[in-house]
């Protein structure tokens, strides 16, 4: 008994390790699955542009929200600390190179992680503890044609979309906040803005998105597909995917600014 | 999916792609329809300049830094700006590059070499490829400055260490000492000038005298001349010849005479010094004179003898027989 007690931790170590390799097992059987259901464009082509508009243009208020007050904060946030010691304009150059890089795809990712995400796998979830996705297999349809991959597809297309609008919108609301409570001339944060500016900048921020958008839409099909239980499986399910999706677009932002930057 | 749905994702799409693509070529200040093209520089290092960095051209952008890379060979770093394709460079253009500001923010500047010659640009072999020299980054300058700072601290501590209360009345003495040391030296200048005057007015009197001397001579040359002139200056000339002739006979006797003088001075410095040596010889007591010159006793002895010889000759008057005895028998 007392040797039991002594080895739990190692168990548990162990018994989440052998966890969390099982999971990305079954990630990347279903990735697999959906790679498979590409060719089927018949399945998930008609899908495709409800899912878009689900993910994305729904999407799009709250990212919009998110990036203007965040945008407006920077500015703020940005002359308090510049004052006396760093040039004005310099508000531009942060707004601006913050917004690009890191908060506008990052914002909007976690945003879209706990909507998106969290939405996803609720559905997918609710319809596998119903059996819906078993009638469907029952019924001879692919479920990784009919159901993930339009989700996938929509994420990655949509995601990036989002982002831009989000980014271009923080940047709008900074440069109106410098306007308005800064005392700043509009040349003045145009000059900072683009002062440091590379078109790499966007095109880093789209390829940050588009993995954003892979990640988010695949995790929430992973976690609702392989929901057990009832009801309590559904909210499982979907907390998991939120968290999941969320660290892994945290390490995703840490590997594409080490590798690509 | 009602149409109006999939019109709200194609306006969706067609937005984001149309704020990537406009912001990017409004931000990298694109101008569509004007043309550009593309300068190359050469630099021995480009500081802290970036890709994007603006091009400027008498302080006015007029492009931006396309591409920075490194020569095979990695002796020099290769520029590429991409400029308006109607501006037009100045005269043997070289390339600059400067902090825009202080804040690490660079630029490349196009100038004529002749407005900056003093800096060491890069000389390409390419013809078309510009020369360039990338000013200290300010990182550089800072640490000039540290060090300079540093150099001024150890001074100004020496400067505290020799500096002391005693130095400062010294050096105090020391003007004041300069000062009186101007003040007579300018005293002593206007004394010289004073003096200076005078002799220059003395000069010039004396040109003045030499002047009038040379106009006497230069009479007394042409009076000369009217005598050499004169008739009868023949009959002068040869009677003063003939004189001429008699005196250097004169001479030439004299001559002869001076010779017999100098035999009989010659005589007579060897008498002399024969008697010197004589009279030497007396000084240090050789001889009897000497003996008798320098010893004392020798001569009151000689007196002696003198005395007692004066007292027999008057003797020998008053008794002649005690003396001679005279027999014929």
């Amino acid at each position: 008994m007392k040797t039991r007690f002594l080895l739990n931790p190692f168990y548990l170590v162990g018994r989440s390790a052998l966890d969390t390799v099982a999971q990305i097992g079954r990630w990347g059987g279903l990735a697999m699955d959906t790679l498979r259901a590409l060719p089927q464009v018949g399945t998930w082509g008609r899908l495709l542009p409800g899912q878009m508009a689900r993910i994305g243009v729904d999407s799009v208020p709250i990212a919009l929200f998110i990036a203007a007050f965040t945008g407006v904060v920077m500015a703020l946030q940005a002359s308090y600390t510049f004052t006396g010691a760093v040039p004005l304009y310099f508000v531009g150059t942060l707004v601006g190179k913050t917004m690009i890089l890191e908060l506008g795809p990052v914002l909007t990712g976690l945003a879209l992680s706990g909507r998106v995400g969290a939405s996803i796998a609720a559905e997918l979830g609710t319809m596998r503890v119903t059996e819906q996705i078993d009638a469907l297999e029952t019924m001879a349809y692919d479920p990784a044609a009919y159901l993930v991959v339009p989700r996938v597809l929509a994420g990655i297309i949509m995601f990036p979309v989002v982002v831009i609008l989000a980014t271009a919108t923080g940047i709008a609301a900074g440069w109106l906040t410098s306007l308005q409570l800064l005392d700043m001339s509009t040349p003045e944060f145009m000059k900072g803005l683009r002062l440091f500016f590379l078109p790499w900048d966007v095109q880093f921020a789209v390829i940050k998105s588009l993995s954003f958008g892979l990640t988010v839409t695949s995790i929430g099909c992973f976690f609702g597909f392989t929901t057990r239980g009832g009801a309590e499986g559904v909210g499982l399910s979907t907390t998991r995917a939120v968290v999941v999706s969320s660290m892994v677009i945290l390490v995703l932002d840490a590997f594409w600014a080490a590798t690509l930057l | 999916m009602t149409r109006h749905r999939e019109i709200l994702v194609g306006v969706v799409i067609v937005a984001g792609v149309f704020t990537a693509v406009v912001g990017t070529l409004w931000l990298q200040e694109v101008t569509l329809g004007r043309g550009t093209r593309e300068v190359e520089a050469l630099f021995d290092e480009v500081g802290s300049l970036m890709r994007g960095n603006p091009v400027k051209l008498r302080g006015v952008g007029i492009g931006r830094v396309q591409s920075i890379a490194v020569e095979p060979g990695g002796e020099a770093v290769r520029v590429r700006m991409r400029i308006q394709e109607d501006v037009e460079l100045p005269a043997d253009p070289v390339v600059i590059l400067a902090p825009e500001s202080m804040f690490g923010d660079w630029q490349a500047e196009i100038v004529c070499r002749t407005v900056y010659p003093q800096f060491d640009y890069y000389e390409p072999r390419e013809p078309e490829v510009l020369g360039g020299h990338a000013l200290p980054d300010i990182t550089r300058l800072t640490a000039a400055a540290d060090e300079i700072s540093a150099t001024l601290t150890v001074l100004t501590a020496r400067v505290e260490q020799a500096f002391t209360e005693e130095t400062a009345q010294n050096i105090s003495l020391a003007i004041d000492n300069i000062q009186e040391v101007s003040e007579r030296l300018r005293d002593l200048v206007e004394v010289q000038a004073g003096a200076f005057v005078e002799l220059a007015t003395e000069v010039e009197s004396a040109v003045v005298e030499l002047g009038g001397a040379a106009r006497s001579a230069n009479l007394a040359f042409q009076k000369v001349d009217e005598i050499l002139g004169a008739p009868g200056t023949e009959s002068l000339l040869e009677d003063v010849q003939a004189t001429v002739f008699n005196l250097r006979e004169l001479t030439q006797d004299l001559g002869s005479t001076a010779q017999g003088a100098q035999v009989l001075v010659m005589h007579a410095d060897s008498a002399f010094v024969r008697l010197d040596r004589l009279m030497a010889q007396i000084e240090s007591g050789e001889g009897a004179f000497g003996r008798l010159m320098a010893d004392e006793t020798l001569a009151i002895r000689a007196q002696d003898a003198l005395r007692d010889l004066q007292a027999l000759l008057e003797d020998f008057k008053e008794n002649p027989h005690r003396y001679v005895r005279l027999s014929i028998f």
